[in-house]
């Protein structure tokens, strides 16, 4: 038999692959489970402030690009679209995402989520694309459905299940299934990291040509800001006169875009660099009127929310979620705030309200304690480099 | 009945596990492929990358030494006057789009787009202005500052060096279009 050394070459890949992605995580069962609620709350705080009402009678000279997915469903586009249309699909997104977080019958929720939010977003995207939204909007719901990992804990279909079949997943179970979407979703995010510095360094891209450019556009977003009336960066003319900073506050944006596949190196490393990647984001927006806010949530997936629960409630650490409500009261209760949310989502009632706390919570001030709990989470993660690693 | 703590992989889950990884291996395979092949359009999505602030656009050139910014004093049927900023028109905040189509309903350049914008933004600032009147006319105003820009704050908002009205329309206007 005659061996081909391409095929051994790809077999031996696709077994690092494969081996890289069945690794243990700690507590992966119970931090999705926490993460799902997470999601749900993020997203219906997102659509507390944006709806795609905008797109009803928006002539079609506005369309710059128009997406292949819905290109030939909606021809007219938005020019004879009631704005009906949409508040009937947002009712029904926010319906879903309220199951959700309930987490019964999730995967059903999950698909329905990725679907409804992913049509609205792939009309939006033709005239204002948010490219940042796709990890709120497609990844995380896409990979979560393919294997419902966020289902089986903190959910009533888990509790659901304990009762008929006696059976439950423990939270700090490490299984690699659990925390699958997670890793699909950290490959994700390197490619398109990677990308970014690629478009910014080749193809057109200014990043090496101009060394000053970091300087101006610490100036410039500051009018900006002073135009829109936000809070200023004080320290935005000292920044454009030291080219050390300026200069490394350019470098290290290329930096960090090409590196950050280094995150998959170990849990480590991975958490290095999200909690730098949450700094940076954190710094753009506060600073720079640089608004990548839906990232945020994708970046939150990496975050062991069973030990922070475990660290807050460490008298609850050894149940596995002993009902004091039945699971059927939990049903009744799920399906009646998700009909009255999305029936009253678009009334005058302010439930809309409710989630941003009358304009609270912005695409800016979200960032707020972001900023210093990234920090926080980068030193503590130096100091337990020191420290041999967990599985 | 005894509870059982399940902790093998694939048991919780009705999916299997090494299914779903082949399902998701061969996404990101498409994926790669895919953001390789489509640059920076995006008319592909979900298959688009991130091209943002890659080119050397304005925003990246040393501040100009003046700047302005269009106001639009909204007046009902009762006379009341209401302060629009371009960035608030739409339900997306700071958005170029909502800036794009109050450019053009304020551009005589072409006319069915003009009256097109001009529509639209009539109901968008209807939407946006909680009045029990209805609006009767529109203004456009050019405010201009002198930017300081090593000062803080860089503009004074408060004194803008020139207010000149570039145009207005009135419900009627664009009606007669309709």
């Amino acid at each position: 038999m005659i061996k081909i050394p391409a095929f051994s070459i790809i077999r031996n890949v696709n077994a690092s692959i494969n081996a890289w992605f069945t690794q243990p995580e700690v507590n992966a069962a119970g931090r999705v489970g926490l993460f799902r609620i997470l999601y749900s709350l993020f997203y219906l705080w997102h659509l507390s402030v944006h709806s795609a009402d905008f797109l009803s009678g928006l002539p079609s000279f506005y369309v710059e690009e128009r997406v292949y997915l819905v290109r030939y469903i909606f021809r007219d586009f938005g020019m004879s679209i009631p704005p009906l249309f949409f508040h009937t699909l947002e009712s029904f997104l926010v319906a879903a995402l309220v199951l959700l977080a309930f987490g019964y019958k999730t995967r059903m929720a999950t698909v329905s989520v990725l679907l409804i939010g992913g049509l609205l977003e792939a009309l939006s995207a033709a005239v204002d694309g948010k490219r940042t939204l796709l990890p709120m909007v497609f990844y995380i719901p896409f990979f979560m459905s393919i294997i419902n990992a966020w289902g089986h804990t903190y959910s009533i279909d888990s509790m659901l299940r304990r009762h008929k079949s006696g059976t439950q997943v423990d939270p700090h179970a490490s299984n690699w299934d659990y925390f699958l979407p997670a890793r699909a979703l950290l490959i994700v995010f390197s490619i398109l990291f990677f990308g970014s510095a690629v478009f910014k360094m080749g193809f057109g891209g200014a990043w090496l040509r101009h060394s000053d450019m970091m300087a101006n556009f610490f100036l410039n977003r500051n009018i900006e800001a002073a135009i829109y009336n936000l809070p200023l960066n004080r320290l935005a003319p000292f920044i454009s006169q030291m080219p050390l900073i300026y200069l490394a506050a350019h470098v290290n944006t290329l930096v960090f875009e090409t590196f950050f596949f280094l995150s998959v190196i170990n849990r480590k490393v991975r958490d290095l660099i999200v909690s730098m990647a949450l700094i940076f984001h954190a710094i753009n927006a506060l600073w720079l009127v640089v608004t990548t806010t839906p990232i945020l949530i994708g970046y939150c997936l990496f975050i062991d929310w069973q030990a922070i629960k475990d660290f807050f409630f460490p008298s609850r650490r050894q149940e596995l979620g002993d009902p004091t409500v039945s699971p059927k009261v939990l049903t009744f209760l799920a399906l009646f705030v998700a009909t009255i949310l999305g029936l009253l989502w678009h009334s005058d009632l302010g439930i809309r309200t409710l989630f941003h706390l009358n304009g609270l919570i912005n695409w800016r001030t979200i960032w707020y304690p972001v900023l210093p709990l990234a920090l926080a989470w980068f030193v503590a993660t130096l100091i337990r480099f020191r420290q041999p690693a967990r599985t | 009945m005894e509870d059982q703590t399940i902790t093998e992989p694939g048991d919780a889950s009705k999916s299997n596990p090494l299914q779903a990884l082949r399902l998701i291996k061969i996404f990101l395979l498409i994926l790669v492929l895919g953001i390789c092949v489509v640059g920076k359009r995006k008319s592909t999505w979900p298959i688009v990358s991130w091209a943002l602030y890659s080119g050397y656009s304005a925003r990246f050139r040393p501040p100009e030494p003046s700047v302005s910014a269009i106001e639009l004093r909204v007046y009902t049927t009762t006379g009341d006057l209401h302060l629009v900023k371009p960035e608030h028109v739409l339900t997306l905040p700071r958005d170029s789009l909502s800036h794009k189509i109050v450019e053009q309903a304020f551009d005589n350049a072409n006319v069915r787009v003009r009256d097109a914008s001009r529509r639209y933004l009539m109901r968008a600032v209807s939407n946006l202005v909680h009045t029990n009147s209805e609006i009767q006319t529109i203004q456009a105003w050019k405010l201009s500052y002198q930017v300081e820009p090593l000062e803080v704050p860089p503009i004074q908002l408060q004194a803008p060096t020139s207010e000149v009205m570039v145009d207005s329309f009135s419900r009627e206007d664009i009606a007669e279009k309709n």
